[in-house]
């Protein structure tokens, strides 16, 4: 072969197939303990190593978040480190189907003659390194290689040099039993179009797989890391489909079918941005032999830092948010994130509990309907509704009149093939409000805070007959019934039929976590 | 985008795909005067103009041939020919739905200071001829360059020659409405086994990509013709199915997703194991982004050649032939051949021709 098949070839193929598997990406935690310290001073926490250590426990043992992480990406440090019970941190990861990974690069140099273009070092002694870092428990390895785009950059030297100091590290790697995670970055810095990011990506990725191609690696045995195409920080933004299709675009005329797995870097991207590209690329409708997921660093970590702020009582709320950056790109490697279903669960429930009281109320339930489909179209924030209907959804709650709902009905819709007509956005500060009052109002009350938290979606079909078909997690919802109550629009006839439901009994109220 | 983009891009694009369609593949019917001579020679016909007319009527106008093919490979002089009708090729094959093609390439010369290597020539007033081409009718081209495996070969220097002249090639096709089918062949002469063979083939087709995307080729309107990766001819044979693995293992180390389909040559394969091959990699369950076709010459011709021996008497059934080896590789390129063709007078027979130039 002109591959080198040495002697963890299979094992190579089978961690970087693994680590691509679809609904599953990777965690970046390897900030070096200098940018860790910069993270840190932003929230006010001191750079000492019970303060990483910290910060990397409540990462790793978030309720629920593994499940969505095929790999996470360690620092030298972290990877001797211990949970608080004393169970080192590679050893929780594995016994929870997470592949330990670890950064090899020791950072970028300047390259003499040319325009603050840089190269990677961290060749020198890296075969034995890499032969420390696998009996540690390490699986995979990470090296970044950096470009950026200018007048006249990325110069031919400095695509040569990143090319083949990234072939060169990764035969080292796969020599010594570890997938190298090959990460080209060309840096979003510039008032360049996408376009051009576009032109350079391909470049850049074409001279990387003649590098890789030279020094005999195994494309089966490695993953990529790119940024996406992206118009520069300074230009005008597009949508997430038209990045999606230059990014595509770009790795089908690059990538060989041989990778597994192309695992995006966010770059500067937020965390709702980066979800929203990932998704729009696994959206698109064209052959993709490699699977798209994510390797988020600042993409995942960053709302949960500020959660955080390095206390400990903020643990737990820390580890919700970072729950649901954790679904939210699980779900975008399926190409099945919608924006709308966790934040209409909460205006669904909101609707229902208040709608709930009034009708129990016999207030003027008609106009309390009006009311609230109207604030739900208008997309008004919660911080308008009365704190006193949350606490009436909490007595409901405790009441047993509110069942637990299903979560995740995202999936489930997708399948059903209808376009579900969403009929309230709003936006991501409305979800954390939400997360902050059930704080106030939890405190020990986890199931009501669970159920904050949860998705529940009602997807709302618009069908010939009835005008409109109600799915709930249980399966389709009797219309028939609609048309005898009131002679409103659909989307009220729709709140009508969840308060219904609301009253009718489940065999199963579990909550889906 | 990195990829030139032409007035053409859009036609390329579609043209390539076409090309690719399951199902169909490519006849290579342009062996040059010379060439075409000394296949006429080994039945006893004549090399002039009319036999050369005749033959490829006989071939294009085979009932139940056009539906298996997407192109045909034409020679220059081809390109201007009638049917006995009157009715010019390129107007007969159009109206079958098969793109008429061109070769362009001028054939190989020696690189000096290697051993017997070669680099292909045809670059000079490439684009005028491009533009002639395509008004006669041309919709896509064909280019060939030849590499050899040795003991200190293919050579670092012919494999950087041949895939920039390939390059060149493609990226002057496109700006000038031809499809380009990028072919570098790695002869199968030689005593070495299917995984030098694959090696090297990887190699080659890491540096031709490499020089691509240097090209800024637009892949979506690009074919590809590499040879399937086989032991060396005075080595022992192997199965289908092995030679699938190697050949598409091969492809999915180094071809991207781009490029809509990849046409084989059949070197000097017999038709039957071409088609058995062809179909072995078809029926492969693994990543294949690429449709998996035929682009055979002599492996599509031989038995209708015997078959027809030069005489008018044999015409049909010099057809027949022919229909049974084009439904043969169509099935193929779906996976389901049953190896059940009726093998005409030849189809197992070797094609090989030591050090094969054309």
């Amino acid at each position: 072969m002109s591959a080198f098949v040495g002697k963890y070839a299979d094992e190579l193929i089978k961690t970087a197939k693994y680590i691509a598997t679809p609904g599953k990406g990777i965690l970046a935690a390897d900030e070096s303990t200098g940018t860790i310290g910069k993270r840190f001073s932003s929230i006010n926490v001191e750079n000492i190593e019970s303060n990483r250590q910290a910060l990397r426990e409540l990462l790793f043992t978030s309720p629920g978040a593994l499940p969505c992480l095929s790999g996470v990406i360690l620092f030298e440090e972290t990877l001797y480190q211990k949970t608080s019970d004393g169970k080192l941190f590679v050893d929780f990861l594995q016994e929870n189907g997470v592949i330990p990974g670890i950064k090899v690069d020791k950072g970028v140099v300047d390259l003499a003659g040319t325009n603050g273009e840089t190269t990677t070092q961290g060749l020198d002694s890296l075969g034995s390194r890499c032969q420390e870092y696998y009996k540690a428990g390490a699986r995979f390895a990470k090296w970044r290689a950096v470009l950026k785009i200018g007048a006249t950059e990325p110069s031919e030297l400095s695509i040569q040099e990143n090319a083949k100091g990234l072939a060169r590290y990764a035969i080292i790697c796969q020599e010594n039993g570890l997938v190298p995670i090959v990460e080209p970055e060309v840096l979003t810095d510039g008032s360049h179009d996408i376009k051009k990011c576009a032109a350079v990506t391909e470049t850049v990725l074409a001279a990387v797989y003649k590098a890789l191609n030279d020094h005999h690696v195994l494309l089966e045995g490695t993953l990529l890391k790119p940024n996406m195409v992206t118009p520069g920080s300074d230009s005008p933004k597009v949508t997430p489909e038209v990045i999606a299709e230059h990014t595509v675009t770009a790795l089908r005329r690059t990538v060989p079918a041989a990778v597994p797995g192309v695992v995006f870097l966010s770059g500067g991207q937020s965390e709702e941005e980066a979800t929203l590209n990932l998704n729009a690329m696994n959206k698109l409708d064209v052959l993709k032999p490699w699977t798209l997921t994510f390797s988020f660093g600042r993409a995942l970590q960053q709302s949960t830092l500020k959660a955080w702020a390095g206390k400990t009582e903020n643990v737990a709320n820390a580890q919700a948010t970072f729950l649901t950056r954790c679904k939210a790109n699980s779900d975008a490697t399926l190409g099945a994130f919608e924006t709308c279903v966790t934040f209409d669960a909460i205006w669904i429930r909101r609707l229902v509990g208040c709608s709930a009281f009034l009708v129990a109320a016999k207030g003027s339930s008609f106009f309390s309907f009006i009311f609230s489909s109207f604030c739900s179209l208008c997309r008004l924030p919660v911080t308008l509704f009365p704190t006193a209907l949350l606490r009436l959804l909490s007595l409901f709650e405790s009441g047993g009149v509110v069942p637990a709902w299903w979560l995740d009905l995202g999936r489930r819709v997708a399948s059903w093939r209808s376009t579900p007509v969403r009929f309230s956005v709003v936006s991501p500060s409305t979800l954390s409000f939400a997360q902050q009052i059930s704080a106030a109002f939890g405190g020990g009350h986890s199931r009501f805070r669970r159920l904050l938290a949860e998705v529940f979606c009602v997807s709302v079909v618009p069908t010939r007959s009835t005008g409109c078909a109600c799915y709930s997690p249980r399966g389709r919802v009797s219309s028939a019934g609609a048309s005898d109550l009131l002679p409103c629009p659909t989307y009220l006839r729709v709140i009508v039929l969840c308060i219904r439901n609301s009253f009718s009994s489940y065999e199963n109220s579990h909550v889906f976590s | 985008m990195s990829a030139f983009t032409s007035k053409f891009a859009d036609e390329l694009i579609a043209n390539a795909a076409y090309i690719g369609t399951p199902g169909k593949g490519i006849l290579a019917a342009d062996e040059s005067t010379g060439t075409i001579g000394k296949r006429l020679a080994s039945i006893n016909v004549e090399n002039n103009e009319t036999n050369r007319r005749n033959l490829r009527e006989l071939l294009f106008t085979a009932p139940g041939a056009l539906p298996c093919l997407s192109g045909v490979i034409l020679f220059e002089e081809t390109l201007y020919q009638k049917s006995s009708d009157g009715k010019l090729f390129v107007d007969i094959l159009k109206e079958g739905g098969v793109l008429p093609g061109i070769k362009v390439d001028k054939g190989t010369v020696e690189l000096a200071g290697t051993n017997g290597e070669t680099t292909t020539q045809g670059l000079d007033g490439l684009g005028e001829r491009c533009k002639k081409y395509y008004e006669a009718g041309a919709r896509f081209a064909k280019w060939r360059a030849v590499l050899k495996i040795g003991e200190n070969e293919p050579s670092e220097h012919s494999i950087h020659e041949n895939a920039y002249g390939l390059a060149r090639y493609a990226v002057i096709c496109q700006e000038n409405g031809l499809v380009p089918i990028v072919e570098p062949e790695i002869l199968v002469d030689g005593s070495h086994d299917i995984h030098k063979c694959a090696a090297v083939t990887e190699k080659v087709l890491a540096a031709c990509y490499k020089a691509l995307s240097d090209h800024h080729v637009l892949l979506e309107g690009t074919l590809l013709k590499p040879n399937m990766v086989t032991p060396g001819s005075d080595s022992a044979k192997v199965t289908p199915e092995v030679i699938a693995e190697h050949t598409v293992r091969a492809l999915q180390r180094t071809v991207p997703a781009a490029v809509p389909a990849v046409v084989f040559l059949s070197g000097g394969q017999s038709e039957e194991e071409a088609t058995k091959n062809l179909n072995a990699m078809n029926q492969l369950k693994t990543k294949k982004p690429w449709s998996l076709s035929f682009s055979f010459g002599r492996a599509l011709q031989q038995s209708t050649l015997k078959t027809w021996a030069g005489k008018e008497e044999n015409v049909k059934a010099a057809q027949e032939a022919l229909y049974v080896r084009c439904k043969a590789n169509s099935e193929a390129t779906l996976g389901t051949y049953k190896g059940d063709a009726k093998l005409g007078d030849g189809a197992a027979e070797s094609l090989h021709v030591k050090d094969y130039k054309y």
